[in-house]
């Protein structure tokens, strides 16, 4: 009985599973997530703020906002891209100039589908700098944040919104409103 | 008769690293899996943005508003749509609906906005569930529809009194 004990305890038995019927599910599962896979270009949001009812762009009024509409207005029409500013306190838009004293423009096709980035990132990011400046003199109850509106004639294709409305997200514009041309705007240089 | 000689060990491969390995690819799949809520119209080709982040998933209900593109040169226009625009279509949860214009868009989201309490149009009898139902349109576009289109739809989600919108695009 003792030698029975000790075989026992010297040849343990191992519990064998059955790995079979787990491997079937396992490819099983495999089989339903690859035919159910499928690899496509990854679908992002971007910001934008919708135009409120009943807004329309800064026209000249003898009764100045106390809040600003944006803080700067890119208007593209007939290929050419202009620039105006509006900051807090003023009671007009005024055109964004460069060094030499004259407005800003950048010429592009008329669909805007070869405008120069670059050089709209750097414009963009100026303007941006004027605004958080403005902001600086004010105290801070009255301080905005920094908005951009674009305006845009109606032929003009989504893409190439898309492409602006991302161009004024990378220099730090996040609000950010496309709009309508006004044919009633005369300034902008 | 068996065909194995008397005496013979039975050979049985080793499993184990196949099954490691298996187990590897379904947790690969797993996590690759996107089961999308929404049913999207393919032939919508959104622009390409490389600030795009993320959608929004806190969203319970989304809104889907989908503007396909105007019809190519040399494709047969579908007469039931007006000159030089392409499909509009909004899902509510119920499929793709068929919409004229926007108006038709308006008062369909208007519907929704009194459904959920949102914007102006807030149905102060609403259930208290549904009120606090965080809603957002989605729009998908067509990276060739006119701003002119693209303003329309803005203008009436507006109106409708919605203020989650994401506007979706192809993140480069």
């Amino acid at each position: 009985m003792l030698r029975r004990r000790r075989r026992m305890k010297d040849n343990p038995t191992d519990p064998e599973l059955p790995i079979t019927p787990m491997l079937d599910m396992s490819f099983q599962l495999m089989a339903f997530f690859i035919l159910t896979f499928k690899p496509g270009p990854t679908e992002g949001q971007l910001a934008m703020t919708l135009p409120s009812e009943g807004t329309s762009i800064a026209a000249p009024s003898l009764n100045p906002p106390t809040e600003p509409k944006y803080s700067g207005l890119v208007r593209l029409v007939g290929g050419v891209v202009d620039f105006t500013l509006m900051m807090p306190g003023e009671p007009r838009p005024i055109p964004f100039t460069g060094p030499d004293g004259k407005p800003v423009k950048l010429v592009t096709s008329t669909t805007g589908s070869n405008i120069n980035t670059d050089q709209l990132v750097v414009e963009l990011k100026k303007i941006m700098a004027r605004a958080v400046e403005a902001n600086k003199s004010l105290p801070p109850d009255a301080q905005t944040i920094p908005k951009l509106e674009f305006q845009f004639e109606d032929d003009v294709k989504v893409a190439i919104i898309v492409r602006l409305l991302d161009e004024a997200r990378r220099a730090g514009f996040n609000k950010v409103t496309p709009m309508p041309l006004a044919n009633a705007w005369k300034g902008g240089g | 008769m068996s065909g194995a000689p008397p005496g013979a060990e039975k050979c049985e491969p080793n499993l184990t690293p196949l099954l490691d390995l298996v187990l590897q690819l379904v947790m690969f799949f797993m996590l690759c899996a996107n089961f999308d809520q929404l049913q999207k119209n393919k032939k919508v080709v959104l622009p390409k943005a490389s600030q795009a982040t993320a959608p929004d998933r806190t969203i319970s209900v989304q809104l889907l508003v989908e503007l396909a593109g105007p019809p190519k040169p040399g494709e047969s226009a579908d007469p039931s749509l007006p000159a030089g625009r392409g499909k509009w279509t909004i899902s509510t949860g119920s499929g793709p609906q068929p919409l004229q214009g926007p108006t038709e868009l308006f008062q369909k989201l208007q519907v929704e906005a009194k459904t959920y309490g949102v914007g102006k149009f807030a149905d102060p009898n609403a259930p208290a569930n549904k009120r606090k139902t965080k809603v957002a349109v989605i729009l998908r576009i067509d990276e060739n529809v006119s701003f002119k289109h693209m303003n329309e739809v803005m203008t009436e989600v507006s109106r409708a009194g919605f203020e989650e919108v994401q506007m979706r695009a192809i993140k480069e």
